[in-house]
């Protein structure tokens, strides 16, 4: 059975990008343009596995990844920071939150965020 | 008969004896330093002795048959004698005489009455003394009593004034100032320093440091008393809501010894502000810019992977010229981001003991393929027995070594050679880093660690660079403790070095805010 994942992004080309990478490597794709959306999408979906991004509109990723963290139905999702904010503080408070990995948008290609992806998925 | 001659002989004696006396007197009369004079009843001078004449100024003749009144004031002179009449003798009357040439010398009277058998008086013998020199001194004394007195005075208002000045500066101070004794007790608090810890000095003043910490607004301030009191420093202290205090305490020496401590509250509330204002500016840009080129970034990459279809050669070159000028303005921007941070003075994050080797290993297989689009060779001769484990923080050092290895790749020659060296001298990690590239000009040798410093021989093969690499490298190994130099030779090529301590006391960590 095909791998699903939800991508809480509020950039459409970004959200294009990866949607056609991850669509090509096979997965099914559910995309958020904002924290609400993507809080509903992530109980509603049970998706394998989230890619958030911090920046969004209305509530922030930090919001979103504690909120999921909190809720029983969403708690065991793996979830994946996919963010341009780099500074070190924010790293760290997202892995504190519960982020299985924090990836820097513009320090990775496609490729490796694939993998990192699928690494945290064989866990 | 016999008792005739007896009293005969007897007044002969007698009269002998008063000759001599009579001549005795005459010679005290005569050369005794004091001046003398005998006056008849009605004040005309009979007698003279040569003192006297001496201080008056006029010849013996002259003298005799003078009234003494032209040597006096009249008046003074009449009360005298009318005293020596009355009393039997005058002692030291004080007066002014007359002499010929000076007037008004300041003298003392002494006076005694001459008289008969009958009792009847014959004059006066007088004598004076004469006390200019007395009062001349008496003066002098004086007015020397009076500068010094004056002086005194002076110095007093001065001292006084400059304590008002000290005063109205310290009170009027636009910091805080509190003044501690040699015990820690306070001496002193200025208005200012009442009003950033919310006190009365009235309440603190003459307390002992101990105290002083129980009550609330002092304690953290206490605490950073307490920690160092022995040198200069300076903390930052968050005093309440909007309010950071920069406190700098500095040690009063008299001499060598220590004799108390100055305390200076500076409001840097509003330069934290615009500093973390900035800091969150910066880093927003870096995230709107970022943004854009994630997406350029990752859409020429899945072409060049051929995801979206097969590519030529020619579309190939160029879409890879496009996806590394895109490159460097990541590294840009991560370079600007980095040197904001640095001026900040909040760089080093997570300190852990961290194997160096490994982070050299891992910096330079991200070089791969780099150096071999490039034909070069990078060699790393490292130790083969074990290097300690040093406290670091890796992600910085990795940069450093990242921007170090960078220049000598980029900046060399085709089928150029880079070696990597890493030992381990005495108590500290050398590494450097040696290539066979273009060197850098002598004559720009001094500026290569200074912010956009790019060597001109360098800018005119690649315009890539952002010339923030050795700035931002310096600033980690500094701000390990380290220490970073170089040696370079024109077309030969360039070693960097740098020593990192293994005991590692000098860190300079994050400024916390």
């Amino acid at each position: 059975m095909a791998k699903k994942i939800l991508v809480i992004e509020d950039d459409k080309f970004l959200r294009k990008v990866i949607k056609r990478k991850f669509l090509g490597e096979g997965y099914d794709l559910i995309e958020a343009i904002d924290g609400e959306k993507g809080i509903i999408a992530a109980r509603d979906e049970q998706p394998d596995i989230i890619l958030l991004d911090l920046v969004l509109p209305e509530i922030n990723g930090f919001e979103v990844l504690t909120r999921l963290k909190k809720d029983p139905q969403t708690s065991k999702i793996p979830i994946i920071i996919l963010s341009n904010l780099g500074e070190e503080e924010n790293v760290k408070k997202g892995l504190e939150l519960g982020a299985a990995d924090y990836l820097i948008k513009a320090n990775l290609d496609p490729s490796e965020i694939f993998e990192r992806v699928e690494n945290i998925l064989k866990k | 008969m016999v008792i005739e001659k007896q009293k005969k002989d007897k007044i002969s004696i007698l009269l002998n004896d008063l000759d001599s006396l009579q001549s005795y007197i005459n010679d005290i009369f005569t050369f005794a330093p004091l001046p003398l004079c005998f006056i008849g009843p009605s004040g005309v001078i009979l007698e003279a002795n040569p003192a006297f004449i001496k201080f008056c100024g006029f010849t013996f003749d002259e003298i005799i048959g003078k009234a003494i009144e032209d040597f006096f004031k009249k008046k003074e002179i009449e009360k005298i004698i009318k005293e020596t009449k009355k009393k039997g003798s005058v002692e030291g009357k004080e007066t002014d005489f007359f002499s010929r040439t000076e007037k008004e010398i300041p003298c003392q009277v002494f006076a005694r009455p001459r008289k008969d058998e009958s009792n009847n008086i014959l004059g006066y013998f007088l004598s004076i003394v004469d006390l200019t020199e007395i009062k001349r001194n008496q003066r002098e004394a004086r007015a020397a009593l009076i500068n010094i007195l004056e002086d005194i005075q002076e110095e007093r208002d001065k001292a006084e004034e400059e304590k008002n000045k000290t005063l109205a500066i310290v009170t009027n101070f636009a910091d805080g100032i509190l003044v501690f004794d040699k015990t820690n007790s306070l001496l002193l608090i200025n208005p200012k320093a009442e009003q950033f810890l919310e006190v009365k000095a009235e309440d603190i003043v003459l307390k002992p440091i101990l105290k002083l910490s129980k009550i609330s607004s002092l304690a953290s301030l206490v605490k950073i008393l307490r920690k160092k009191t022995k040198e200069v420093s300076r903390e930052e202290l968050e005093a309440k809501e909007n309010l950071i205090l920069e406190v700098s305490i500095l040690p009063v020496l008299r001499g060598k010894e220590k004799i108390g401590s100055l305390v200076i509250l500076h409001d840097v509330t509003r330069e934290k502000l615009i500093e973390k204002m900035k800091s969150e500016f910066v880093s927003l840009a870096a995230h709107q810019l970022r943004t854009p080129l994630s997406t350029i970034k990752w859409i020429m990459r899945m072409i060049l992977d051929e995801e979206l279809g097969i590519i030529n050669k020619e579309q190939r070159e160029f879409l890879e010229d496009g996806y590394e000028s895109n490159e460097r303005m990541i590294y840009l921007i991560n370079d600007l981001l980095n040197v904001t941070r640095i001026e900040e003075g909040r760089f080093l994050y997570e300190l852990t003991p961290t194997d160096i080797k490994e982070i050299i290993e891992s910096t330079i297989d991200s070089f791969k393929s780099e150096a071999k689009r490039r034909k070069i060779k990078i060699e790393f001769r490292k130790p083969k027995e074990k290097i300690v484990k040093i406290i670091l923080d890796s992600g910085k050092i990795k940069i450093a070594l990242n921007n170090l290895i960078d220049n000598a790749v980029r900046y060399n020659v085709s089928k150029g050679r880079v070696i990597i060296t890493l030992r381990q001298i005495g108590k500290e990690i050398e590494v450097s880093i040696k290539d066979s590239g273009m060197g850098i000009p002598k004559n720009q040798q001094s500026r290569v660690f200074t912010k956009f410093f790019r060597g001109v021989n360098v800018m005119r093969t690649d315009t890539g660079g952002s010339g923030l690499g050795l700035y931002i490298a310096k600033n980690i190994i500094e701000a390990h403790g380290g220490k970073i130099w170089f040696d370079s030779e024109l077309n030969k090529g360039t070693t960097f070095y740098f020593k990192l301590p293994i005991k590692n006391k000098k860190i300079i960590w994050q400024k916390k805010y």
